[in-house]
């Protein structure tokens, strides 16, 4: 299978803080897989230890077969989009994609063929004799992009390349290098903390949290069925409520939320005692208040929001806490439930409650923070 | 944004003050070299316009042996510290900003130590070197040369190592990812980059050791290790002609297009930021 | 990949030559100072600290205590340098907020002008005033005609007219100011440079004059880069000895630096110029570490504060 990528109990440690904490992830070949989390996470470092450019503290980094962690970066046949695009200033578009193939034994007109090839893939071919900070953003990006694709690698690695560009030229970007993927049809492994860019492009999604993966899966999967509070919260509004699970009845487990009885079919539903339950937004039903009944919360609504296809309607429900539901905009709701102070009722359908036990670690205050950050010394093997 | 107001009143009498500093700060030297073109031998009262002292028969910087021996001697030895302290220094800045592990620190104390220990510290412990335990060698021009790499060294090392800052690892990392072995990164990518610092700083430590004094003058041994700083010491209280004002205007001139030569380098290729900061050499 | 020991051995060059010529070289002054003297006055180091006498050390030690001449030297030596870098302070300040703050299009032409001084040769700029302080110089006859000479006649600081050359104090620390200012403006304009507007804005926004912007918040956070520069110029300024040669040639203006020279260059008495380089030293060490200190933290962080 050619470019696929196994890491084994990876684990990188400097000084002190531990970055990556012994990680196992699946990397099938020709996938565009994403490692997503906030910054401090470990991703990054994950991802330089696959490149080459810090070498692992323990573990294994499997290339096709082939544990590669202490093969230096010249001789491993991946390679990297960097954040900054890293293009050689002192050469022109064109030495810049041609710089590795010095390497690779091509005659000189072959040289230029796959320069050309490259450049033209990814739109710049005019721009052959410019040098770098004569370019966009955007542009270097591309040619960053046709420097490492024009060695025709099995994996390549991408570190938040879209990090620095505006909002209209991600999008456009996000799509091209989609179809870029699938069309080369290589493995990308992409580094990103924006959790929609993660969600619209990837084929599969590992979640990263203080050097852990939380969750590795589909992203429909990681957004419908997250397993922990983090992946729930990191993805999209999660709605969490604070939860006694008092026991299953069949397929059901039933939770009392503040003094009220709701059922959930998803997630730990054989748990017992304290636990979370969440509830995506645009699985909540918003119904006039005098729908009472099974799986409904009464609450009186704060504020809407108004976006255009959809109302986010703000709910403080009578245990307190704030539940944000989605209502589409098709006329189906009483514009009257939509005010503030209206008085509603929300159904949560047991199929769409999730209950979550992992517990939540305080968010706020993340030691990994260092480790991801500029002033670690970059370790060249 | 407003003009904010001193509290001393208008910005104009600031400008007053910084105008008047220039004037007090510079006028004395141009005094000094408009002398240099005197007709007559006074370096005080205006005799017309010559260029005798520079390239006249008798007692100008051409012809009158004392003179040409010392700017001779000076730019000699210029050129042996620029040999030795650049890639010296090159080398110091490579291992210093790479340098893993303990030690870094102190290794950067004792580069920087020869840049704010006063000179005559540094005179009297390198004399004493050259005549306790360097007696094989004893004073002279090599012993100048030695003082002189060892204190231009820091330079070197500050401007090659502020240029390594700017750079960043990043573009060895993206040439080893292409496939370049360690070799190829140095030689393809990191040098290049580095060029224009290593020019820069050996201009700078020529311009340094042109001017230098009090090493020199400790480590002299005889009138032939006379520099030009050291003429200009010696003579400046006796009765000289402006052929002093001819022999340090030439000193001038070369150390300022050393420094030109130097800033247009460094803006050329490594932008106009960097050039400012080497201006201002923020140590 | 790559041992650790790579970039050290890279390093090592230019760190052995250190070692070699500045911290050996310091050593020997250190062996001299504890050393001794033969019949011809010429010392005789002791490289052993086993074995270093501590004799030539205490005797100047003693100087100084005793009220010796060395006393006299050091005492002159800190009201030269306290003077000049006060005049520093004073007259730096100013050009340096101004280039900083009021420059405008003029600032490039005006930094050229700053700069221009820390290049030309030192002993070029006090040959300079020599020409001009001579009694039949150009400067000797514009301070007199302009009353300035008579000022300082009357107030002692000059004692006979058209002597400025003559062992004058005065006229020292005058050429220690003039040799050493540019030294102690660039670093304090870099510094007023960096002090972020929006808290003067700030300061101004809230009410205050701007005279108040200005003590309450530019000159606190002014502070460490007028520390550092007054370093940065009183450390060469303790050691100055040329100076004092060429603008008074007279015992009576001698600074340590002189003593120092005196003793090295001139005496015989190279033992006790080694004791007092100590003296010195040690004395300055402080300052020394200081310096290093606030450039390093300096380099780390964006502001002054």
């Amino acid at each position: 299978m050619e470019g696929e990528i196994r890491l084994e109990e990876l684990c990188k440690k400097f000084e002190d803080v531990v970055a990556v904490d012994g990680i196992d992830v699946d990397m099938p070949p020709g996938e565009f897989f994403t490692l997503l989390g906030p910054s401090g996470c470990g991703k990054t470092t994950t991802l330089r230890m696959i490149a080459g450019f810090e070498r692992p503290t323990s573990g294994r980094i499997l290339l096709d077969g082939n544990d590669v962690a202490r093969v230096p970066p010249h001789q491993r046949n991946v390679n990297t989009v960097f954040q900054s695009y890293a293009l050689f200033p002192h050469l022109d578009v064109a030495k810049n994609v041609a710089f590795g193939l010095k390497y690779h034994k091509l005659s000189k007109e072959e040289r230029a063929t796959r320069v050309r090839d490259a450049l033209e893939m990814v739109d710049m071919a005019e721009f052959a004799g410019r040098k770098a900070d004569q370019l966009s953003g955007g542009q270097q990006q591309r040619v960053a992009l046709a420097r490492a694709l024009v060695l025709r690698p099995r994996v390549l690695l991408l570190d938040e390349p879209l990090g620095a560009l505006d909002a209209q030229l991600r999008k456009n970007l996000q799509v091209e290098l989609k179809a870029l993927q699938a069309e080369l049809g290589i493995t990308f492994i992409f580094v990103t903390h924006d959790q929609s860019e993660a969600l619209t492009m990837s084929d599969r999604i590992a979640v990263m949290y203080r050097g852990r993966v939380e969750q590795a899966a589909s992203p429909k999967e990681i957004y419908e069925e997250p397993d922990t509070v983090f992946v729930a919260d990191f993805l999209g509004v999660s709605n969490l409520l604070d939860a006694t699970a008092l026991g299953q009845d069949g397929a059901a487990c039933t939770v009392e939320v503040g003094g009220r009885k709701l059922r959930a079919e998803q997630g730990a539903t054989d748990a017992r005692g304290e636990v979370k339950v969440m509830i995506r937004p645009e699985r909540i039903v918003l119904e006039p208040h005098a729908n009472q009944g099974d799986d409904r919360l009464p609450g009186i609504v704060e504020r809407s929001v108004f976006l255009g296809g959809s109302y986010e309607v703000h709910v403080r429900v009578l245990g307190g806490e704030l539940l944000r539901a989605m209502v589409p905009n098709d006329g189906s709701a009483a514009s009257a439930d939509l005010e503030p102070g209206a008085a509603v009722s929300l159904r949560l359908p047991p199929d769409a409650v999730r209950v979550l036990t992992r517990s939540e670690p305080d968010e706020a205050t993340d030691g990994v923070e260092e480790s991801e950050a500029e002033d670690v010394p970059a370790q060249l093997p | 944004m407003s003009r904010l107001r001193n509290p001393w009143g208008q910005p104009r009498f600031l400008a007053l003050i910084t105008g008047g500093y220039i004037v007090w700060s510079v006028v004395p030297v141009l005094i000094a070299i408009a002398f240099a073109f005197n007709n007559g031998r006074s370096r005080t009262t205006w005799q017309g316009f010559s260029t005798r002292w520079f390239t006249g028969e008798t007692g100008s910087v051409l012809h009158d042996p004392a003179l040409r021996d010392a700017l001779g001697h000076t730019l000699l030895l210029a050129v042996i510290c620029v040999a030795v302290a650049t890639p010296l220094g090159v080398a110091l800045a490579l291992g210093l900003q790479r340098w893993r592990g303990r030690g870094s620190g102190s290794v950067n104390s004792l580069m920087l130590l020869p840049l704010v220990t006063p000179e005559i510290v540094m005179g009297v412990a390198l004399l004493l070197l050259f005549l306790q335990v360097f007696s094989g060698i004893g004073l002279g021009t090599d012993a100048q040369a030695i003082g002189q790499i060892t204190f231009t060294l820091s330079y070197v090392v500050v401007i090659v190592r502020g240029r390594l800052v700017s750079i960043g690892p990043e573009f060895e990392e993206a040439a080893a990812d292409l496939g370049a072995p360690r070799r190829d990164q140095f030689f393809r990518v990191l040098l290049p980059l580095l060029a224009p610092a290593i020019v820069a700083s050996a201009a700078v430590a020529f311009a340094v050791s042109i001017d230098d004094f009090v090493v020199t003058q400790y480590l002299s041994s005889d009138a032939s290790t006379t520099t030009v700083s050291m003429l200009l010491y010696s003579s400046a209280r006796g009765a000289p002609t402006p052929a002093l004002n001819a022999i340090a205007t030439v000193n001038l001139l070369i150390t300022l297009l050393t420094l030109a030569f130097a800033y247009y380098v460094y803006r050329r290729f490594a932008g106009r930021d960097e050039a400012a900061s080497l201006a201002t050499m923020e140590v | 990949m790559r041992s650790r020991w790579t970039w050290r051995l890279v390093a090592l060059p230019g760190v052995a030559w250190l070692s070699v010529f500045f911290l050996v070289a310091f050593y020997a002054v250190m062996a001299v100072a504890f050393g001794n003297q033969d019949t011809l006055s010429q010392p005789i180091p002791h490289w052993n600290p086993l074995d270093w006498n501590v004799g030539y050390v205490l005797d100047t030690l003693d100087n100084f205590f005793s009220g010796g001449p060395f006393l006299k030297v050091s005492i002159r030596t800190i009201e030269f340098v306290a003077i000049a870098v006060a005049l520093s302070l004073l007259i730096g300040y100013p050009v340096a907020y101004f280039t900083a703050r009021h420059a405008g299009r003029w600032r490039g032409a005006i930094l050229l002008a700053l700069i221009l001084p820390l290049w030309i040769n030192y002993l070029m700029r006090m040959l300079a005033w020599i020409n001009l302080l001579a009694p039949d110089g150009i400067g000797s006859d514009v301070l007199h005609s302009v009353g300035i000479e008579k000022l300082f006649l009357t107030m002692g600081l000059l004692d006979e007219p058209g002597g400025w050359l003559n062992g004058q104090p005065t006229t020292v620390i005058l050429a220690l100011l003039y040799g050493y200012i540019p030294f102690f403006i660039l670093p304090l304009f870099v510094a007023i440079e960096r002090i972020d507007r929006r808290h003067i804005e700030a300061a101004r926004d809230l009410g205050g004059s701007p005279a108040s912007a200005f003590f309450r918040v530019t000159l606190p956070l002014s502070v460490p880069g007028i520390l550092a520069g007054a370093v940065l110029i009183s450390l060469p300024m303790f050691g100055d000895y040329y100076t004092a040669d060429l603008v008074s040639a007279s015992t009576q203006t001698n600074m340590m630096g002189n003593q120092i020279d005196e003793f090295m260059r001139q005496g015989s008495e190279k033992v006790t110029g080694a004791a007092l380089t100590l003296l010195l030293s040690v004395f300055l060490l402080g300052l020394m570490f200081y310096y290093l200190r606030t450039t390093r933290r300096a380099g780390t962080t964006a502001q002054t504060t």
